[in-house]
């Protein structure tokens, strides 16, 4: 039964849903790109493959993100005043006396200086990217920074930190659905790491990075299982609130088709199949401790990502407009 | 305020806490502390939300059921027995001719009906009396009477006897020694009957007239169960008495039938015989709405009164001249005994120094009315093409009564007035927005001949006056704003109006222009009280205010009190219930309308303002003692007589309604003049003999008691009586003005029309306004879920209401709060609808009255827009 | 509870639904009216415009940015009719708005201060800060506070900051004729309401309760569909300065009978988040890691 009490807050709109697709792409290609340089295998062509497919990445966070900076700032209903939400207003004194505005119950500003932060590591990210295509040469800090390992685990932080305060933020609303579970902060930036190894799945395989394709294609299942199992436990909970039809059955503005379709299908069920039957890229043992890439069907693991990306923006479509189908 | 102290109230014919709300805080404080608030309606109400119980009642036969609480009454011996022996005519004898409607072979008329006439001739019904005093011997009129020994007795004045009608310089008063004329008038002593056991005593009478108002009889005429109505008659009882009162509250629920004044006096006979008239928390507060409505009627809206219910000279009357005029309409025995000066003092306002007695103070000049004036009268004769013109201001007949009629009747106008804040759906009669539900065709304007002036006019907040609500109490009011543009106030309009009509007939002599030619019209304000901020050209309202107060002629000095009036010349006054309004206290003038109360001002409050008249609150407060001058109890005293100072006290400020040194026990004096021929135990001081009236000699036109009638448009017979409807109700059998068949098939289902709380009337003042337009936005009829599942209607989809004159579309409100009514074994449904709806504003919506009838009561002319039949049908028919 | 907080105690057992509340609102707020008529079923109108809603005698529908008061109608009349006892049939009636919670969620989650607690305990909005992210709009348990499409931000009950500054009372509580709405010190109201509770159950009416505080009363339900149901006082979200006299269960009213702060998920969901945000850092670098890739036999496809 839905909760009949509660205003739609208007949220349920195309360019959010946009924006909450972008943004976890953005932290997800950034969170591929800290593994990547993290995780890398020492053997001199994986690494280098890695780190070339990690580079190439690196495009992906900035525009991505300034992309869902400009989104949230037109969403406003006064977007010249955006800065109010990061610089306190002198006509709002009551939050003072620091002059940034920082209001610790409100997971909107715990975001927003989330986003700013991760700004900053997606911008140094794209100079590398600059880097590496020698487009720009100017700051060695840049190269230096990109590959240091603190730097990449605390802009690794940030970026799980971007693909989860959007689902923070929603379950600490009233809304149906979102008010109903305090689970959303965890699903999202599992749906963020997903949708960000898909595109690295994407970003591989035009490469033609077998090895780094390999181990996409690995990650990839596993965080499809990660993610899977956050939604299951997702549904489980709004079961117990009374809520679940809202998502599984309701036909209104076609969310529960988006969420079979597209959440379960296309995002959670499609690398799953896909890497148990065998993935595009086949990795056998040669010995003890070592691989190799057997087979690998060019083309098909950027299809396995571009469907995931479908999937998650499926998601983000259930997730904001299943509060909207609820009060309508 | 007086209901604060009510024990039980009992709400009908009202709808108080919709359409008086912020009145309605005063049975809500009695309801806080203990009292029993109860609501007979048919249909359950936000008035029926805050009571206690609901009754339901079909609409039109409240008689039946205040009629049964009397049976009730009288049957187990509730009434208070002093106060009906002593305080009513209860134990008066009545002519012996008389015959009441269930004697045999009346068939539901009382006796002295004459159906050529259609009237009731009514020597039958007046009181058995004594002898009256010895006359003396008059003079002619025009010369001075003496009393000489001996002298036979000159033929009484005979109209136009030394005058002709309508000459001037008639003169008839001049000499004249009223009070000589008028104990030459004086009554015998009506007959009574103490025990209250002769047969022809009116309390006999009352009894066998209510004798088949039985419980039973509410249930099949009115739909009420048996129960409900026994619970009302006993908390009624209950809260009744020497320690307890109880109230009733009426408004148009009770006054728009065809029955609605003997409605009322049901009432009337109902709380005198309980006891309730005249004390704290008791009587009958009648609700009315209209912002100073009271006002107005006091001050001459209506046709047949002069200001302070003075009658208008009427052509069919004794009023030939003012000696006849005065020594008709002068009652020798109550309080109009002093009608005299108030004529004259009237006459002397408004003629001034042109009015002396030898031309009778100008009194020809007046017109005299020669017919029913009213409202649908009018609109009959201007359907006819008899009336060239009109001036409207503050009404709006194109939504009224049959409103098909009365648009299509002012398109027969030469020309039309029309002075409102908004363009009012008559301002905008002739518009193609306005469908003609008689023929069902678009109004075409080149069809139109008439010339519409739109006059724009002030609102309240924009004008200095005063207001008189329906408590009779006045307050002024200071002008906050000019009005905008070349809007001014209705008092601008007709004031300017009389300047250029006293100019243009500045050298008449036509008899016709001689009123205005010598009427007083000097309201001009003195330049130093008109702020500079403030339009120059609006007259002085204070100055009006003040000759209405009343003051010496010589000195221009206000007068105190109506006491003060003479017949003699020398005092000034518009209407004589407000003297002393403006009081002189000790050499300044202080305006008691201006709210000064102060923290110790009581529950009276009599500085709030002032309510005439004499600042008396609660009319006939003499009886909220008993016989002896003593409170009926500790709980309710009120007024009391003090032995010891010889005068009656009242603890609460309140002004005492009975002169204040008459005792108690002071005798009647059958040579008295006026009250003087009232004992110290009569506390109706407007009555012939002081007592409160259940049964009436006089007054009104359709009998001396109430009677049910079904309404004139009804779909079932009268089960009390062989006569269905009022014998003498006013009708019009013209065209456009079909009636429905009487218990009919075409029309089947009763229908009322009422107000919301949101809007106001035709809506002329808050269909404009955004705030109240959205509140209720539509036109609605509300209906039972049983009737709406008859006629397969959802909620909220339009239905067509029609009758015999037009229809209206409405949506439909299906709701539980109306309900079928079981007669006497017959289903018969109700139907209500608001009536502030019309093709202008912002919200706008059909005209509730398309479906109404010219049809009135034969007192006051009132139509019966409350209960009527109709016929519902699904969709937009 | 901030010392010496103002609020209002609305007594729902004398409302006569006259609405005068609601205008007086909107004009001393100045609030653009939305006038009618539009035809019932264009749905959007009636949610954003005024148009005949059917429902009883209430048109307004819903508190929204233009309706800061809302008079609620609920009719209780059984299909029998019977009206021998005042149970039978009741017309309850009550008007609606910010409660100005003690615990606001939407206070909570503003990001730019514009909701804030003033000096008298209510919840005011800074207009000129206010950037229409509408998060509170989400955030308000009874869907009280809503965005205002043409001014780009979001409107309430602002309990007449304005008045009260001069030592006023809110514009409602001074138009009520009947005295419904009172304005006052809290603590002073939370006295009044305990008596008037305890007033109407010595009458019999044993169906009135406290919504908004626990003053101690408990009443029992004694008509409508959840007769013979016993109702405590209750008090929500830590409070309402706006408190009501109800006549039977909230949701008769539809109000919430156990609303609460959206921040009560805050905690658990950051958490949560932390842990999912971990395992896939962990997953991440586990699945990522591979044993040696060798560079040499890499099968043709």
């Amino acid at each position: 039964m839905p909760n009949p009490y509660v205003i739609e807050p208007h949220w349920a709109n195309w360019m959010l849903v946009l924006e909450m697709f972008v943004a976890g792409v953005a932290a997800g290609t950034f969170l591929f790109i800290a593994l990547a340089n993290l995780a890398t295998d020492r053997s001199k062509v994986s690494a280098t493959e890695d780190q070339d497919v990690a580079a190439r990445a690196g495009f992906v966070p900035l525009p991505l993100m300034l992309l869902v900076g400009l989104i949230l700032v037109v969403d406003l209903g006064q977007p010249l005043r955006f800065l109010n939400i990061v610089v306190r207003s002198p006509l709002a004194p009551e939050r003072g006396p620091l002059p940034l505005m920082f209001n610790s119950n409100s997971p909107m500003n715990w975001g927003t200086w989330v986003i700013i932060v991760f700004g900053l590591f997606a911008t140094v990210a794209f100079l590398d990217a600059l880097w590496h295509r020698r487009v720009f040469r100017g700051v060695s800090l840049v190269e230096a920074l990109s590959h240091n390992p603190i730097w990449l685990a605390v802009g690794a932080i940030f970026a799980l930190a971007t693909g989860a305060y959007s689902g923070v933020l929603l379950n600490v609303t009233s809304q149906n659905v979102w008010g109903d579970t305090f689970l959303m902060g965890g699903l999202y930036v599992a749906f963020s790491a997903l949708s960000g190894m898909a595109v690295a799945a994407i970003v591989a395989d035009r490469a033609g990075a077998r090895r780094t394709a390999a181990a996409v294609q690995n990650a990839l299942f596993w965080f499809a299982a990660v993610a899977g199992v956050l939604l299951l436990l997702f549904v489980v909970n709004l079961a117990v609130a009374g809520r679940v039809t809202l998502l599984l059955a309701d036909l209104d503005l076609l969310v529960a088709p988006a969420f079979w379709i597209g959440v379960v299908g296309l995002a959670i069920l499609y690398p799953l199949v896909t890497y148990w039957r065998g993935g595009p890229v086949r990795v056998k043992r040669t010995g003890s401790t070592t691989l190799a890439v057997a087979g690998y069907d060019l083309g098909r693991l950027a299809i396995v990502g571009a469907g995931v990306l479908l999937g998650v923006l499926a998601f983000r479509y259930v997730l904001l407009f299943s509060a909207l189908a609820a009060v309508t | 305020m007086d209901l604060q102290h009510s024990d039980a109230v009992v709400f009908m014919g009202s709808n108080m806490a919709e359409c008086h709300p912020v009145g309605f805080k005063w049975p809500m404080k009695a309801k806080a502390r203990g009292a029993t608030l109860i609501h007979v309606d048919p249909r359950f109400t936000r008035t029926s939300a805050m009571c206690d119980y609901y009754v339901p009642m079909r609409s039109g036969t409240d008689i039946v059921f205040l009629g049964a609480l009397i049976n009730y009454v009288i049957t187990n011996n509730k009434y208070l027995e002093e106060y009906v022996k002593e305080f009513t005519n209860a134990a008066t004898l009545i002519n012996e001719g008389f015959k009441d409607t269930d004697d045999p072979g009346q068939d539901g008329f009382f006796s002295g009906y004459n159906p050529q006439t259609r009237a009731y001739e009514r020597t039958t019904w007046q009181y058995q009396t004594d002898q009256a005093p010895v006359r003396v011997p008059e003079a002619p009129p025009g010369q001075t009477s003496e009393v000489r020994e001996g002298q036979e007795r000159p033929p009484s004045p005979l109209p136009g006897v030394g005058a002709r009608p309508g000459q001037l310089g008639a003169g008839t008063i001049v000499g004249a020694n009223f009070a000589e004329l008028i104990a030459n008038r004086l009554p015998g002593t009506p007959k009574v009957d103490k025990a209250l056991q002769d047969k022809n005593s009116v309390f006999q009478i009352l009894k066998r007239h209510y004798a088949r108002y039985t419980p039973e009889m509410v249930e099949k005429i009115c739909g009420t169960p048996k129960d409900l109505f026994l619970k009302v008659a006993e908390t009624i009882t209950a809260n009744s008495g020497k320690d307890k009162t109880t109230a009733f509250v009426y408004a148009v629920g009770w006054t728009q039938h065809t029955t609605g004044v003997q409605l009322i006096r049901t009432a009337g006979i109902l709380q005198a015989l309980l006891g309730n008239i005249g004390r704290p928390g008791g009587g009958i507060m009648a609700l009315r709405g209209h912002a100073t409505i009271q006002g107005c009627t006091d001050i001459a809206t209506l046709y047949n009164i002069h200001p302070g219910y003075l009658n208008t000279p009427n052509a069919n009357a004794n009023h030939d001249t003012l000696r006849d005029y005065i020594l008709t309409e002068t009652q020798p025995t109550s309080f109009w005994s002093n009608t005299p000066a108030y004529v004259i003092s009237q006459l002397r306002a408004w003629f001034g120094d042109a009015g002396t007695p030898e031309n009778d103070y100008l009194y020809d000049t007046l017109p005299k009315i020669t017919a029913d004036h009213s409202h649908l009268p009018i609109f009959v004769e201007m359907a006819e093409g008899k009336i060239k013109g009109m001036i409207v201001t503050g009404q709006n007949p194109a939504t009224s009564i049959n409103s098909s009629f009365q648009r299509k009747a002012m398109r027969n106008l030469d020309w039309m007035v029309v002075l409102d804040s908004y363009e009012t759906e008559t301002a905008a009669f002739w518009r193609d927005v306005v469908y003609n539900d008689v023929d069902g065709k678009r109004v075409s304007p080149k069809d139109i001949k008439t010339e519409i002036f739109f006059v724009p006019a002030a609102h309240i907040a924009e004008k200095d006056g005063s207001m008189t609500q329906t408590q009779r109490t006045v307050q002024w009011h200071d002008k906050a704003a000019d009005p905008p543009g070349d809007a001014r106030s209705d008092l601008f309009f007709w004031y300017d109006l009389g300047k250029r009509l006293k100019r243009r007939y500045a050298s008449s002599t036509a008899p016709r222009d001689l009123a205005i030619r010598h009427m007083t019209l000097d309201y001009d304000p003195a330049p130093a009280d008109v702020a500079e901020w403030k339009h120059k050209d609006e007259p002085s309202a204070f100055k009006i205010f003040t000759e209405i107060n009343g003051f010496d002629w010589k000195t221009k000095a206000p007068l105190n009190s109506f006491a003060s009036l003479t017949a003699d010349g020398n005092t000034a006054c518009g209407a004589w219930i407000y003297t002393g309004m403006l009081q002189v206290v000790q050499g300044q003038m202080v305006n008691r309308a201006r709210m000064t109360p102060g923290k110790n001002d009581g529950w009276v409050s009599p500085n709030w303002g002032w309510a005439w008249p004499g600042n008396r609150h609660q009319l006939y407060n003499r009886a909220s003692a008993d016989a002896a001058g003593n409170p009926w109890s500790p709980r309710k005293k009120f007024t009391y007589w003090d032995a010891a100072a010889r005068t009656w006290k009242n603890d609460s400020g309140e002004g005492i309604d009975f002169v204040l040194t008459k005792a108690p026990d002071a005798a009647a004096n059958p040579r008295g003049i006026g009250v003087a021929f009232h004992s110290g135990a009569a506390p109706f001081l407007l009555k012939t003999d002081g007592k409160a009236w259940l049964f009436a000699p006089t007054g009104t036109s359709d009998g001396p008691l109430p009677t049910h009638y079904e309404p004139w448009e009804s779909p079932v017979k009268n089960l009390l009586y062989k006569q269905d409807q009022n014998p003498i109700t006013k009708i019009w059998n013209v065209e456009g003005n079909k009636y429905n068949e009487f218990a009919g098939n075409e029309f089947p289902t009763v229908i009322t029309t009422y107000r919301l709380t949101e809007h106001h009337l035709s809506g002329v003042m808050s269909r404009w306004l955004p705030w109240l337009a959205e509140l209720m936005p539509e036109l609605f009829v509300e209906m039972s879920p049983e009737f709406a599942a008859e006629k397969g209607i959802t909620n909220g989809e339009y239905v067509t209401v029609s009758s015999s004159r037009g229809k209206t579309h409405a949506r439909a409100l299906v709701t539980k709060r109306l309900r079928p009514f079981n007669l006497d074994g017959k289903v018969v449904h109700q139907v209500g609808m608001p009536w502030h709806w019309g093709y202008m504003g912002i919200s706008t919506g059909d005209i509730a009255n398309n479906t109404t009838a010219l049809v009135a009561d034969p007192n006051v002319s009132i139509h019966e827009g409350k209960a009527f039949t109709c016929k519902i049908e699904k969709g937009k028919v | 509870m901030t010392e010496n907080a103002r609020g209002m105690f609305v007594d729902t057992s004398v409302c006569t639904g006259c609405k005068a509340c609601q205008v007086a609102c909107k004009q001393w707020n100045e609030i653009e009216p939305g006038a009618g008529p539009i035809p019932m079923t264009d749905e959007k109108a009636v949610v954003e415009h005024r148009a005949f809603t059917g429902d009883s005698y209430d048109n307004t529908g819903h508190l929204n940015a233009y309706d800061w008061r809302h008079v609620k109608f609920i009719e209780q009349i059984g299909p029998d009719r019977s009206t021998s006892d005042r149970t039978g049939a009741r017309w309850l009636m009550m008007s609606d708005s910010c409660k100005h919670c003690e615990q606001a969620g939407c206070l909570e989650v503003c990001p730019t201060g514009a909701l804030y607690r003033t000096q008298f305990g209510s919840v005011d909005i800074h207009q000129d800060v206010c950037i229409g992210c509408r998060y509170c709009v989400g955030a308000c348990p009874f869907g009280v506070i809503e965005f205002n499409k043409n001014t780009g931000r979001v409107n309430k009950c602002i309990l007449c900051q304005d008045r009260l500054e001069q030592g006023m009372s809110t514009a409602c509580a001074k138009a009520c004729p009947t005295s419904s709405l009172t304005y006052g010190k809290v603590d002073d109201l939370k006295r009044m309401a305990a008596d008037r509770v305890r007033a109407l159950h010595a009458r019999g009416q044993t169906d009135a309760y406290i919504y908004g505080w626990d003053l101690g009363n408990s009443g029992t339900i004694t008509a409508g569909p959840n007769k013979n149901a016993a109702v405590k006082d209750m008090e929500v979200v830590g409070g309402l300065n706006v408190f009501y006299l109800l006549m039977d269960k909230p949701e008769v009213y539809s109000l919430p009978s156990a609303p609460s702060l959206p921040q009560r998920n805050f905690a658990p969901s950051a958490g949560v988040s932390l842990i999912s945000a971990a395992v896939l850092g962990v997953t991440g670098l586990a699945a990522f890691r591979r044993r040696r890739m060798t560079d040499a036999a890499v099968t043709a496809d």
